[in-house]
């Protein structure tokens, strides 16, 4: 890995800019009338070359839970995934970030086999979770996925009541006894931090409650299994300031026991709750490093004008 | 403002206003007229310039134009019928008085529809024979001492008719006066009214019930003796045509062989190995298909039905039925002694006209009615507001809960009701499942494409085939082919040789079989390639329609299947027109809407769903169940609601599958089986119509329509309000507020 990393770097030949010290606010005004700069990844990625993904050589240090290995996806014709190769490390929280249609989404979903419900879907290359394939013949899929938790964008909380809302996962898998149930429902609201506002109306529907809430309720229906990833798919795009607040707090809380692969759209947010940040655009893996490095030293022009809101 | 679009917006008003307009008037007079039908009207006495009387209540009036004039008539009800028309026209210009008689009163008659008159005396009628050689009694007799008769009644007075000698005997019928005048009439009538009912209640309960039992039974009987004669035939011309056991032993030890086989391959079967995992359920499968064959085919059973078995069960038949007979005597008697009572009593009721009364029948005018033939008794010029009511309440009571009578122009509709409401209830079972089921795997299972768009089309078209060829459509293959298969088995120019029928079956077997190895071939390599992958669905599928082809032509050709009802042909059991056929008939009419409905009703579950519980580990089916589901159940339930609003209302394809005047029976009763689908059965929309355009008169049947049409809006707006009420409440539960 480390020798693959050297042979990334030499295939850039001048990057002047990453030395450039930067900060938003400055890069924001110098966006406004700056001429059109030439990213060479970028347009290599417009003309449809292949490209080498720059990845900090400190993440194969990293013990991976989830490793992509040039993982590739196509939607009938298209191809939406080029090649991604990159390791999820254990116990950390590593943010995709990218434009819009870059693909972030679809790789999350790529991971608990969401995409398989697609008509049309085709994927290349292999993605290993634990060390084992995930797209494997013999894999169950309903097994798959009760290992791994996912929250979505927009709060998709059951016509249920609360409580059943969070044992959701257990009761699929014919839980009935009412003593684990409770307890397990009790330890995932906790978890999510949300046992104190509704511990008083766990029948009550959680249709009534407010977004935040219901987003830490499927929070909390994502963790009741013990997943061993947990998947945030733009977890905050739908919440108000607070509730993201709130959110990301709990994001953070968690990452000790959990490992988090989150997308998001805000950069903010992925420096504050990552500890790994990976830069996709058009369906690649550009760079992906430490979030320090990523927000503060990126190694890659693209990158760096990506967060600081110059690109993209 | 045209800018504005106004004009548009009072047009688009005034539309609606329009249509408000239709809708709210029709619903106004069916109501209106529904609703007057029952309320007594005053009886008038109409004296004519020539001297003529009418008696009657006015049905209704209109204008007539004559002699460049316009003068009202009005249509009177005179009712007695063995008399002439029972409508009369009086033109008010020669109308020399009306008045309105209190005694008058209007009698509902079991038969021959209402009397109009003014009642006289009750009599009792009594017939003596004494000696040629006695003197006769008079022909007159006013009784001082009245004698009692039971403990209400009295003879006041005795008229006799002495009738002519004949072979030393005389015969006297005399007719014993016990009220006289219509006041003392009327206060009798009150006490031998209820009598007379109930002794005609009697006599119709052991007639309907005691002596329905034991005809069944005897029907029973000869149907046993029946299926033992076909047996035995049939015995005979197994013998006579050689089919002897060595061929039944051969199948059987092959099945026993396959058995055998099976079993072994489940034993070893290795469930780890490539295909393991289907080897051992269909091994499994077989086994018990084996084991069933094996089962009817037990050669030792080919001996059929002997002689002597024959002969026993008809012996067995021919004591019983002499029980049975005198049974049967035994009730008749208790029956004919009710009667002799019941034809004693009689209302002496003068109509003024032709100063008639109202005969027993009308082939003898002399002879007066019997009190039991009164079904209801009303003066209206003498009732009160409440005592209307009362009568109006007790009309409508009658009307709900009675059975017709008159060629249905009287008495009630309860079988009318209860037919239309239990194939409603049919429809509905039958068609909610069957469109749910359907719709579910059209939109979640079956891959969207040409072929479920088409089938989409096809569905929707459907729904607007005229309703009249679902009817043909249910009379030629629910009657005719399905109903007459349950009855009498397979034809005989279909039926397949025992070996060959076994071969088929085994056929099927290996394609269902191929099919669904193929089916789970195709879900473990998805995310393969090849040539071959892409043409495999299609192979599939080809042997799945293939396989259940193969079914019906062994449903076709079944040799071991002579018909649940074979005895009781030629006449149908299932095989002709009825209720379960009505009921499927309509399902596959109303089954578009349903499909409809659910599909919509499915497709309107967020995405959003599914995700969070597929991503929460749930199967599709879990999905479906738990998620799905509940969230489309108020729109299944519209689409219930659509398809039993359609069933209810319909008339055409009914008129052909089901449907009749008058259905002997009810659908239901105490005798198992309890419910007969078989049975025809009675149906609003069809009693409209047959009241309408089919009633001998008409004028009478008129008023009845306006009602049941009421009655029928009500029973689909009650239908309706049950399933709103319980849609309502399953949102309320799964959509949130309060669980």
């Amino acid at each position: 890995m480390v020798s693959s990393m050297a042979d990334q770097t030499s295939n850039i030949p001048s990057v002047p800019s990453v030395t450039v010290p930067k900060s938003l606010r400055m890069s924001a005004l110098g966006g406004l009338g700056a001429p059109q700069k030439r990213y060479e990844i970028i347009d290599a990625i417009k003309a449809n070359q292949p490209i080498k993904s720059t990845i900090d050589p400190v993440l194969s240090n990293e013990e991976p839970i989830l490793t992509m290995q040039d993982f590739c996806l196509w939607y009938s014709e298209k191809q939406a995934l080029h090649d991604i190769s990159m390791p999820i490390p254990k116990g950390k929280v590593t943010a995709l970030i990218g434009p819009s249609g870059c693909g972030k989404s679809t790789l999350l979903r790529s991971v608990n086999r969401l995409n398989d419900l697609v008509d049309g879907v085709r994927i290349g290359g292999k993605m290993l979770l634990s060390g084992s394939s995930i797209y494997d013949h013999s894999v169950d899929v309903i097994d798959l996925r009760k290992r791994l938790g996912m929250v979505f964008q927009k709060a998709n909380p059951f016509p249920m009541s609360i409580f059943e809302n969070v044992v959701y996962p257990l009761r699929i898998d014919g839980e009935t006894r009412r003593s684990v149930l409770e307890e397990a429902c009790e330890k995932a609201l906790r978890g999510a931090a949300i046992w104190d506002e509704v511990k008083d109306r766990l029948k009550s529907s959680a249709l009534a409650l407010s977004g935040g809430q219901q987003q830490r309720v499927c929070i909390a229906r994502a963790i009741v299994a013990d997943p061993e990833v947990l998947l945030l798919d733009e977890p905050c795009s739908a919440l108000d300031p607070i509730a993201t607040l709130r959110v990301e707090e709990l994001i953070h809380e968690i990452s000790n026991r959990y490992t988090v692969l989150i997308v998001t759209h805000n950069m903010q947010q992925a420096a504050r709750v990552s500890d790994y940040t990976a830069f996709m655009y058009l369906g690649r893996l550009v760079e992906y490093g430490k979030t320090s490095d990523m927000f503060q030293n990126p190694r890659l022009p693209e990158t760096e004008d990506y967060v600081t809101g110059r690109f993209g | 403002m045209s800018a504005r679009g106004e004009p548009m917006v009072w047009l688009m008003g005034l539309s609606l206003v329009f249509c408000l307009v239709l809708i709210i008037g029709l619903l106004g007079k069916v109501l209106v007229e529904g609703a007057r039908t029952f309320w007594p009207r005053p009886i008038q006495l109409i004296t004519m310039q020539d001297g003529s009387k009418v008696l009657g209540p006015e049905s209704r009036s209109d204008v007539l134009e004559a002699d460049g004039k316009r003068i009202p008539r009005s249509l009177i009800r005179v009712g007695n019928r063995e008399l002439g028309t029972p409508f009369v026209w009086v033109r008010s210009d020669q109308v020399k008085s009306t008045e309105q008689p209190a005694g008058a009163m209007f009698l509902e008659r079991s038969e021959w529809g209402p009397w109009i008159g003014i009642p006289e005396a009750i009599v009792r009628i009594e017939r003596k024979t004494i000696d040629e050689s006695a003197p006769p009694p008079p022909a007159r007799e006013v009784i001082k001492d009245h004698p009692s008769v039971g403990d209400e009644f009295q003879i006041v007075l005795i008229e006799r008719t002495i009738g002519e000698p004949s072979s030393g005997k005389r015969e006297i019928i005399e007719r014993q006066y016990l009220t006289q005048g219509a006041e003392a009439t009327k206060t009798a009538l009150a006490t031998a009214l209820p009598q007379a009912q109930s002794r005609q209640a009697a006599m119709h309960e052991l007639a309907k019930s005691d002596l329905g039992y034991i005809n069944q039974q005897i029907e029973q009987l000869r149907q046993d003796v029946r299926q033992a004669e076909i047996d035995r035939q049939r015995t005979i011309d197994d013998q006579r045509e050689g089919r002897t056991r060595g061929l039944s032993w051969a199948l059987w030890s092959i099945m026993l062989a396959g058995i055998a086989g099976c079993s072994l391959a489940a034993w070893r079967a290795r469930p780890e190995a490539k295909l393991g995992f289907v080897i051992r359920p269909f091994a499994i499968a077989m086994i018990l298909l084996l084991v069933v064959a094996a089962w009817v085919e037990r050669p030792w059973l080919s001996g059929g039905t002997t002689q002597a078995q024959l002969d026993s069960i008809r012996t067995h038949a021919a004591t019983e039925r002499t029980r049975l007979e005198g049974e049967y005597a035994k009730v008749l008697d208790q029956i004919n002694q009710i009667k002799a009572e019941d034809e004693q009593y009689r209302l002496i009721i003068r109509e003024p006209n032709s100063g008639r009364f109202a005969p027993i029948r009308q082939s003898s005018p002399d002879d007066p009615m019997l009190i039991s033939q009164i079904v209801r008794a009303v003066e209206p010029n003498q009732l009160s507001w409440f005592g209307k009511s009362r009568v109006y309440l007790s009309r409508w009571a009658e009307f709900l809960g009675g059975d017709p009578r008159e060629a249905n122009t009287e008495g009630g509709v309860f079988p009318v009701i209860f037919g239309t409401v239990v194939m409603t209830v049919l429809l509905s079972i039958a068609v909610v499942p069957l469109g749910v089921i359907a719709a579910l795997y059209l939109r979640e299972y079956a891959r969207q494409g040409f072929v479920t768009s088409a089938i989409r089309v096809a569905v929707n078209n459907l729904a607007g085939v005229p309703s009249i060829v679902y009817g043909v459509f249910g009379l030629g293959f629910f009657c005719y082919t399905l109903g007459q298969y349950i009855d009498g088995g397979p034809r005989a120019e279909h039926v397949m040789p025992r070996f060959s029928w076994w071969f088929t079956v085994g056929g099927a077997c290996m394609l269902f079989a191929g099919a669904t190895v193929i089916g789970s071939l195709l879900r473990t390599s998805r995310h393969r390639e090849g040539a071959l992958l892409k043409w495999l669905p299609a192979i599939a599928g080809l042997m799945w329609v293939v396989a259940v082809g193969l079914v019906v032509k062994l449903f076709i050709g079944l040799p071991y299947f002579n018909g649940f009802f074979e005895s009781k042909l030629p006449s149908p059991t299932y095989g002709g027109r009825g209720l379960l056929w009505g009921s499927l008939t309509l399902a596959l009419l109303t089954l578009p809407v349903v499909i409809v409905a659910t599909e919509e009703a499915i497709a309107a579950v967020p995405k959003t769903m599914r995700e969070g519980s597929y991503g929460a580990g749930a199967s599709k089916w879990q999905t479906i169940v738990r998620i799905v589901l509940p969230q489309a159940l108020p729109g299944i339930m519209t689409g219930m609601i659509l398809a039993m609003a359609r069933g209810a209302g319909e008339v055409a394809p009914l008129m052909l599958v089901g449907a009749v005047k008058l259905a002997p029976d009810l659908p239901l009763s105490s005798h198992f089986p309890f419910l007969h689908p078989e049975r025809s059965f009675m149906h609003l929309g069809f009693h409209i119509y047959d009241l309408g355009f089919q009633s001998p008169d008409s004028e009478a049947a008129r008023p009845f329509v306006w009602t049941t049409t009421l009655l029928l809006i009500a029973i689909v707006l009650l239908l309706n309000l049950v399933a709103i009420i319980m849609r309502a409440r399953l949102r309320a539960r799964f959509t949130g507020t309060g669980l």
